[in-house]
């Protein structure tokens, strides 16, 4: 049927069938800013303005739209300059994947529209629509009321906040210019401004870009919704895929028929597990060779939970895709099925993994995937020689990463019959290495491109969808296209480990920790993928952050017949921490001292090694007695504890006054506290490497295989090497990361990029540096000793200076000729930890155990925070992400394993306008191993909140929790027990 | 079951004709706060009913409010007379129902009709006695489900009898803005200066919205914990003791339901 309507003020008629959804006839027509991220209006991302108001266009009908206005990004957005909205969100920072953005963006047109002078209030409401996974919201708010101003004809004031301060030792390879000091003035009075604390460290030097809060390199492109993420292409030919996924918990295949849906028009391709290559592998997305166990292959003939793989299709419509699934018939013989961990070690419980070709199961008649011990002097006695001793369970729930770009990959034969996998991964090499053997095909014919990520959060660390897409291009010749629905993202992708951990602490009298053992039983689902490393990293984490003489650690890593659990960000650390800070207050409490006060006591500081890290390496424990632990070489808790304690204003635990609700006598509140301790990248396995080569004007590209998921990270990296080689950013060229252009990297996981990825753009570029001031010494005939770069020029000591763009002309074109250019790679074998301090205020209500948390406010020592905006920006969505893990989001299942939670509604991510304050605090510190300082800063802001909150609900009822999420029914429940006991 | 038409009908008598066909299953297009995705939904032949003037709020009698079945939820929220009358309940409840864009989107009887959507609006229009009027000849009190309605019927109006009301709606959930585990509204009808009625509705502890109507006005009265008391039995006995799920047990929702009930009769009162 035509349909006629206003697009973008052109009259247009477009022919669509009737069930097309209006999503999908905006990006058949190229109208790529309207992005899919669910299927029933709930995250927004693909909302268009329909007569002036935002609507998600994923439940429309395209016959709805007749003879209305429709509005996309497209519409808006001048080809040469950003409008003030699209200037305003650029500016604050208010982009991180950028995948939500053109929604964001149309819902503030929508506010501005009518309201040129919105409250924040407001500004919330209006992007209550759109789900942001990224940014926390705080500073898309901002974006609108800077956006307002400007529409206003105001000048808001400048973004700029902060340059860091340098000590000599930043230096020491660098040249000393004075630079900036009146931009040390913090700007704007937005209740959800975050705050940059400046550096205490006496110096009138500041670095150039390095520590600016410049805008991310891609911000424009995303803010205009250019075309730049994976689905944002079309290829001749493409075929649609579509996944039959198993409805049985546990179950053999015993037939399978794909006759009828072969048969069926526009279908090209159905594989089953009768159809390709059975090869085991581990689908976790993990350096060479991936850890055990290998327990997958592509397709099979046994499924082991409702959401597994049973066959995959290829069709030249996604809705003959999705109908021809109904045509493959199945015959299952149904299997008992366990889902809890301590149910599946029991030794009547069926068994999950009886294939023989499994690689490296711990124990597959126990359901055991794996199982790590480590030592750490004698736990024993000092359990016997502690003058207290606490022992106390705490369990940990599954909950989804929920990025809002879906798992989407696209695969094709190029020209020269090389496989080209585009794909949104967090992985590009690990997915080219991995998917070969299942393929059959060498690495050199397979090419994996990664356009921008719409998030990942460490559910795009996994080859999970790549092998079958490349399977059904193997099998039909074409391009095929496959995209995660919703549902699918929920049923049969990755998720966080569930975890059962039980402590036993020995305390002397004076507080001193002198025995801690933990033991976690991790629930890994159906697959090993990354069940043993993350158990490992909830070990580390859970036996680094305090001094202690003598520890254990025992996991168990257990196969039952949930969706699998893989990698989310925090990787183990928020199971551990959440077990850890609980027990720490509530040993503190129990021994009448001050939760402060024992922390400080007891945290490691400056200086001190972490034993457990030379006894747990990646994945396994470390027999090897020469390995030594990490020392901590940079360390600012106690700033991070004081800067906190007085923002949060911590004297409130103690007025009582403050703590009672005159007006709502059922209210109680409370506050809580959360040290968080993280590790940088994992030593002497990651490596990232980096190519930069000048050209003719004097602009560099820094080639990264590094892999931007929309943390920022080719900022960052495009800042140390602009600070490096004395440009501005704007000269920076940042191209990451395809596999047949970029230099290899591990990719973005385990807080590495800034640290190991930085680090080879650091050592790239300062060789360069030195090829220019070789040319230069040339050019100004004089020794290159002494030389300084800076503003795009080589001074000489002598005071005669040269433009790097004369530099680059010469060195190409007029004398010896030459490239400058240089490839360099990093890896370390030190792994600095980033500290924070997590505090959280709350709101219990004592008659429905309904928990409101008011405040969050983290306080982080991440080193040297490259780029303020971004580093905010990671720790803003890393606590709402963590508030979610704490208070709503979770995935229950029925008695038969079927997820009763399949879209984002039932989810509960939280939304712009129900946000609680939060507050961002930079705490530097200068990490010695790290370019330019720097340590992590991506994945700590998810380990406090869920234990500051647990702290803070027993602040204000007293009562303790050692379960997540608090929901309302299980506070209320405790609040009962605690009432009758 | 695959949509294979698509009918724009310029007239109530059109569509009613559309959805009455027996050879096609013919549904019309209405949003709620729950949207089923597309593929999902089981219809053959949508029916749009955006062309026969739906989409209204009107306050021009003395005594009734008249509010189109097609009016979106945000225009619920944003109309003066909607956020006037009766302490504003109708306009609140449309704006915690869902996000801004979904509110664009919502129709009042897309909300209605669709069991898993967001209560509030319902259990508001019940406790101010509003009526929905069905094309052909049918009026229907609240909580309808689309299996009251014959295939031909479509929801037109929604009208709310203009009275002395003070009301109060209050809930449970997991974050403050997330559907309700449980909520409660009341109603105390006011005339010169009297509390003359109480009307209680609450959702959570049933497939539907359920109206308590054993309790009577003298109940504000009594102390908190006679009140609670009294309330809680009242809904005891009307709930389904076996509705339950992962956000709340049967137990805790009746426990909870009483307790709402109680903390907005008393917020009833302090709007008087």
């Amino acid at each position: 049927m035509d349909i006629k309507f206003n697009l973008n003020g052109t009259d247009t008629t477009l022919t669509c069938a009737p069930n097309e959804s209006l999503l999908a006839v905006l990006r058949r027509n190229r109208l790529w800013s309207v992005k899919h991220g669910c299927e029933t209006g709930e995250c927004g991302a693909c909302s268009v303005l329909i007569d002036g108001k935002l609507s998600p266009t994923c439940v429309l009908l395209s016959g709805q739209v007749q003879g209305k206005k429709i509005e996309t990004l497209e519409g808006i957005t001048h080809r040469h300059k950003l409008n003030p909205i699209q200037e305003a969100f650029v500016d604050t920072g208010a982009i991180q994947c950028g995948y939500c953005t053109p929604a964001m963006i149309l819902a503030t047109k929508e506010l501005l529209d009518t309201n040129d002078n919105p409250t924040e209030h407001e500004a919330r409401d209006a992007l209550s629509g759109v789900l942001c996974r990224c940014t926390g919201y705080i500073k898309p708010v901002q974006a609108v009321l800077r956006a307002a101003k400007l529409i206003r004809g105001e000048t808001p004031p400048p973004i700029e906040r902060a340059g860091i301060s340098v000590r000599d030792i930043y230096l020491t390879d660098e040249p000393k210019i004075p630079d900036f000091p009146d931009s040390l003035q913090s700007s704007g009075n937005v209740l959800t401004e975050p705050r940059v604390d400046i550096s205490t460290i006496t110096t009138t030097e500041t670095t150039d870009v390095v520590g600016h809060p410049e805008p991310k390199v891609d911000a424009v492109r995303l803010a205009k919704g250019r075309p730049v993420f994976t689905d944002d292409i079309e290829l001749p030919n493409m075929l649609h895929a579509a996944l039959l996924t198993s409805p049985h918990a546990h179950a053999r295949i015993t037939n399978i028929d794909t006759s009828k849906a072969l048969s069926i028009p526009g279908v090209h391709a159905v594989l089953t597990y009768a159809d390709i290559p059975r090869v085991i592998y581990a689908s976790g997305g993990q350096s060479y060779p991936n850890p055990p166990p290998w327990d997958q292959v592509s397709l099979d003939s046994k499924v082991r939970y409702v959401g597994d793989r049973v066959a995959v299709l290829a069709a030249e419509t996604s809705d003959i895709a999705l109908e021809a699934l109904k045509y493959i018939e199945v015959d299952y013989e149904v299997l008992p099925a366990v889902f809890e961990a301590e149910e599946a070690l029991k030794s009547d419980a069926p068994q999950i993994h009886d294939e023989p070709d499994a690689v490296s199961i711990a124990s597959p008649e126990r359901n055991l995937a794996a199982e790590i011990k480590a030592n750490i002097g004698d736990l024993e006695q000092g359990i016997t020689d502690s003058d207290h001793v606490y022992e106390r369970t705490y369990k940990v729930h599954q909950v989804q990463q929920g990025h809002i770009e879906p798992h989407v990959v696209v695969t094709y034969w190029d020209e020269e019959d090389r496989l080209v996998i585009r794909s949104s991964t967090q992985v590009p090499f690990h997915v080219r290495r991995m998917i070969a053997p299942l393929l059959n095909l060498p690495v050199k014919r397979i090419r994996v491109i990664k356009p921008r990520l719409g998030g990942g959060f460490g559910g795009k660390q996994e080859m999970l969808i790549e092998d079958l897409c490349a399977h059904l291009t193997l099998a039909t010749g074409r391009p095929v296209r496959f995209e995660y629905s919703r549902e699918l993202e929920f049923t049969s992708s990755r998720s966080r480990h569930p975890q059962t951990l039980t402590y036993r602490a020995g305390v002397m009298n004076d507080g001193t920790l002198n025995a801690l053992d933990l033991h976690i039983v991790e629930n890994t689902g159906a697959y090993g993928t990354h069940g043993l490393t993350v158990c490992s990293v909830s070990g580390m984490r859970g036996l680094a952050t305090y001094r202690c003489p003598n520890m254990r650690f025992l996991g168990e890593v257990v196969y039952t017949n949930i969706p699998i659990p893989g990698a989310y960000r925090g990787y183990g650390a928020p199971q551990a921490e959440f077990a850890l800070e609980c027990l720490m207050d509530e040993i503190a409490l129990d021994m009448k001292i001050d939760p402060i006060d024992f922390r400080k006591h007891n945290a490691v500081q400056e200086g001190d090694p972490i034993p457990i890290t030379g006894a747990i390496g990646e994945g396994e424990a470390i027999d090897d007695s020469d390995i030594e632990p990490q020392i901590v070489t940079s360390c600012a808790l106690t700033d991070c504890i004081n800067i906190g304690q007085e923002e949060i204003e911590w004297s409130r635990k103690k007025d009582i006054a403050w703590k009672i609700d005159d007006n709502r006598p059922y209210i109680r509140r409370g506050l809580g506290i959360a040290v968080c301790m993280h590790g940088t990248a994992i030593p002497g396995l990651d490596m990232g490497a980096a190519s930069i080569k000048i050209n003719d004007d004097g602009s560099f590209n820094v080639l990264v295989g590094a892999t931007d998921l929309g943390t920022g990270s080719d900022t960052v990296l495009g800042q140390i090497a602009a600070e490096t080689l004395g440009v501005p950013l704007e000269d920076i060229l940042v191209y990451s990361s395809d596999t047949d252009f970029t230099p290899f990297d591990t990719g973005a996981y385990a807080s590495s990029t800034t640290f190991i990825s930085g680090g080879a753009v650091h050592k790239a570029a300062i060789e360069v540096r030195e090829q220019i001031f070789d040319r230069a010494s040339l050019m100004l005939d004089t020794k290159p000793n002494d030389m300084k770069i800076h503003d795009r020029h080589v001074y000489a000591i002598n005071g005669s200076s040269v433009s790097l763009s004369e530099i680059a002309l010469h060195s190409l074109h007029t004398q010896n000729q030459q490239q400058i250019m240089a490839t360099a790679s990093h890896m370390s074998l030190y792994s600095p930890p980033p500290f924070a301090v997590q505090y959280a205020e709350v709101e219990v209500d004592t008659e429905t155990g309904q928990v409101t948390v008011i405040k969050l406010v983290m306080t982080v020592d991440c080193g040297t925070a490259i780029n303020p905006i971004t580093s905010e920006g990671q720790i803003d969505g890393g606590m709402v992400q963590a508030l979610g893990y704490a208070i709503s989001e979770e995935m229950p299942y029925d008695a038969n394993g079927n997820s009763l939670v399949t879209r984002f509604g039932d989810y509960r991510i939280y939304q712009a306008d129900e946000m609680p304050e939060l507050v961002s605090i930079l705490v530097p510190s200068y990490e010695p191993n790290g370019p330019y300082g720097a340590k992590a800063v991506a994945e700590i802001p998810m380990n406090g909140v869920a234990p500051a909150v647990a702290n803070a609900i027993y602040d204000a009822v007293g009562i303790r929790v050692r379960e997540l999420p608090f929901t309302p029914e299980r506070i209320w429940k405790a609040l009962r027990n605690h009432n009758k006991s | 079951m695959t949509l294979r038409e698509y009918h724009r009908p310029n007239n109530i008598e059109e569509a009613s004709e559309l959805l009455a066909r027996k050879n096609i299953s013919s549904q019309p297009v209405l949003l709620g706060t729950y949207p089923i995705p597309l593929h999902e939904r089981k219809w053959e032949a949508a029916i749009d009913l955006s062309q026969i003037g739906l989409a209204y709020i009107n306050t021009d009698e003395t005594n009734l409010i008249r509010i189109g079945s097609l009016t979106s939820l945000q225009e619920l929220v944003n109309a003066e007379p909607i956020q006037k009358y009766a302490n504003g309940i109708l306009s609140y409840a449309a704006q915690i129902a869902t996000h801004r864009g979904l509110r664009n989107l919502a129709s009042v009887s897309g909300t209605l009709l669709s069991v898993k959507s967001s209560p509030e609006l319902c259990l508001a229009l019940m406790i101010l006695e509003a009526n929905a009027i069905c094309y052909p000849d049918n009026i229907y009190e609240f909580p309808i489900q689309p299996i009251d309605l014959n295939p031909d019927s479509i929801i037109t109006e929604i009208r709310i009898p203009i009275q002395s009301v003070n009301t109060s709606l209050e809930r449970v959930s997991r974050t403050p803005l997330d559907k309700s585990i449980v909520c409660s509204a009341v109603a105390l009808i006011i005339q010169e200066d009297n509390i003359t009625d109480i009307r209680i509705a609450i959702s959570g502890i049933s497939e539907q919205p359920i109206a308590i109507q054993t309790i009577d006005s003298s109940i504000v009265n009594l102390s908190n914990s006679k009140m609670k008391s009294m309330i809680y039995e009242a809904i005891k006995d009307s709930a389904d003791h076996k509705y339950s799920d992962y956000l709340g047990s049967a137990e805790y929702r009746i426990e909870i339901a009483a307790i709402l009930t109680v903390r907005a009769i008393k917020k009833s009162l302090s709007k008087q």
